[in-house]
C-alpha cells in the first residue's frame, strides 16, 4: 500500500498534468480554429460583395470612359467645323458648276435662279434674310460700305447665313465720280473689298457695277474690266429685274416684272433691292412661282458662267 | 494506457494546431485579398470621380463650342442640304 501512493502520484505527475496542459491547448486551438473559420466565412462574404462592387464600378467606369471618348469626338468634330464648311462649299461649287454647264446645254431637269440683292444692307435686310431662311435658299448680296454700327450685325448675319457676299463698290457713287476714271472705280472696289474683309472676314472677287456694267462709259468700261481682271475680279449683271428701283411699284407689278421676263431662260440672275418693302412682300410669291416653274436657287460663285471675267 | 492516452492527445494537439495554422493562413490570405480588392475599388472610385468631373468639363466645353460655332454649324447643315439637291440633280 505504501508503494501505491507514490505510484499514483508519479502517474499523475507523468501523465495527468501534461495531458491536462495538452488538452487545454487542444481546446484552445480548436476554439480559435472555429473562430477563424467563422471570420473567414465573413471575409468570403465580404470578398464576394467587394468583387461585385468592383465589377459594377468597373462597368460604370468603362461606360463613362466611352462617354468621354464620344464627347471628345464630338468636340473634335465641332472644332473642325470650319474645315468641314470649306470642304462642303468647295464640293457644292464644283457640283453647281457642273450642273450649270448641263443646264446651259439644255440637259438639266431643273433650271437655275440666282437671286441677287443690291445696295444693302438696310434696316429691313433681316426680313429678306428671314424669307430666304424660310425657303432654305442661298442668295447673293451685293453690298455697299455702310459704316453705321447698326448694320454690323446685318453684314455678319448675311455672311453667317452662307449667302454669297459680293462687292457693289464702297460708295455706289454713280453721280459722284465713281465712273470718272479707271482708278477711281478700282479704288472704290478695293476699298469695299477691304471693308467687307474687315466686317465679315470674307474676301470677295465678285462684283456688280452700280447701275449695271452699262453705267460705265463705253470707252472706260473695257479698261475697267481689264483692271478688274488684273485684280482677279469677275462681274455680273442680271437678265431678270424686279424693277423695284423705280417708283410706284406694287407687289403685283414686281411679281409680273419677274415672271414676264423669265421667258424660256434656263439660268436667270434676278435683280432686286433690299430697301424695298414691296419687293420683300413680293418675294415669297416670286419664289413660289419660280419653284413651280422648276427653278432651283443657287448663290453666285466665281466659277459660274454668269460671272464675266 | 496512460502513455497511449498521452499519444492520442499529442496527435490531437498536432491536428488542431495544423487546423489553426491553416485557418490563420487562410485568414491572412483573405485579409490581403480584401485589402487589394478594396484598394482596387477605391482606385476605381477615384478614377470614376475623375472621369465624371472630366465628363462635366467636356459637356461644358461642348456647349461652349456649340454656342461659339452655332452659326457655322447651321451654315454647314444648309450647305449639306443644298449640295444634296445638286448631287441628286447630277445623278
Amino acid at each position: 500500500m505504501g508503494k501505491t501512493k507514490p505510484n499514483i502520484k508519479r502517474i499523475v505527475k507523468l501523465v495527468f498534468t501534461p495531458s491536462l496542459l495538452i488538452l487545454i491547448f487542444i481546446i484552445l486551438n480548436f476554439s480559435l480554429s472555429i473562430v477563424l473559420i467563422n471570420i473567414n466565412k465573413q471575409k468570403d462574404h465580404e470578398i464576394i460583395t467587394t468583387k461585385s462592387s468592383l465589377s459594377t464600378i468597373k462597368e460604370v467606369c468603362n461606360k463613362e470612359i466611352k462617354e468621354v471618348s464620344v464627347i471628345e469626338d464630338k468636340i473634335k468634330e465641332l472644332e473642325d467645323i470650319d474645315n468641314k464648311l470649306l470642304k462642303i462649299k468647295k464640293e457644292f461649287f464644283e457640283n453647281a458648276s457642273k450642273y450649270e454647264s448641263l443646264v446651259l446645254k439644255g440637259k438639266g431637269t431643273k433650271k437655275i435662279a440666282y437671286l441677287t440683292v443690291d445696295d444693302g444692307p438696310y434696316k429691313i435686310t433681316p426680313l429678306f434674310l428671314d424669307v430666304f431662311d424660310d425657303y432654305d435658299i442661298l442668295a447673293t448680296f451685293f453690298l455697299l460700305g455702310k459704316t453705321n454700327k447698326d448694320y454690323d450685325a446685318i453684314y455678319k448675319r448675311i455672311a453667317d447665313s452662307g449667302h454669297t457676299v459680293a462687292n457693289h463698290t464702297y460708295s455706289h457713287g454713280i453721280n459722284k465720280g465713281l465712273y470718272s476714271s479707271v482708278d477711281s472705280f478700282a479704288n472704290d472696289v478695293l476699298k469695299q473689298e477691304k471693308f467687307l474683309e474687315e466686317k465679315v472676314g470674307i474676301k470677295t472677287n465678285i462684283l456688280r457695277f452700280p447701275g449695271g456694267s452699262t453705267s460705265a462709259k463705253p470707252n472706260y468700261r473695257e479698261k475697267i474690266v481689264s483692271r478688274l481682271r488684273t485684280l482677279n475680279y469677275g462681274y455680273v449683271d442680271w437678265n431678270v429685274s424686279t424693277g423695284d428701283a423705280q417708283g410706284g411699284m406694287t407687289v403685283q407689278k414686281i411679281y409680273n416684272n419677274v415672271i414676264s421676263r423669265l421667258r424660256n431662260k434656263k439660268v436667270i440672275v434676278v435683280l432686286m433691292h433690299d430697301f424695298s418693302k414691296v419687293t420683300l412682300n413680293a418675294l415669297p410669291s416670286i419664289i413660289d412661282e419660280l419653284k413651280k416653274r422648276d427653278y432651283i436657287f443657287l448663290p453666285l460663285f466665281y466659277e459660274s458662267s454668269m460671272i464675266k471675267k | 494506457m496512460g502513455k497511449n492516452f498521452l499519444k492520442l492527445l499529442i496527435v490531437l494537439l498536432i491536428g488542431t494546431s495544423v487546423l489553426l495554422f491553416f485557418q490563420y493562413k487562410n485568414y491572412l490570405n483573405k485579409k490581403n485579398d480584401l485589402i487589394i480588392l478594396k484598394s482596387e475599388v477605391n482606385n476605381y472610385y477615384i478614377q470614376l470621380d475623375d472621369v465624371s468631373s472630366n465628363i462635366y468639363d467636356l459637356i461644358l466645353e461642348e456647349e461652349k463650342i456649340n454656342n461659339e460655332k452655332e452659326k457655322q454649324i447651321g451654315q454647314y447643315q444648309k450647305w449639306v442640304r443644298q449640295n444634296q439637291i445638286l448631287k441628286e440633280l447630277l445623278n
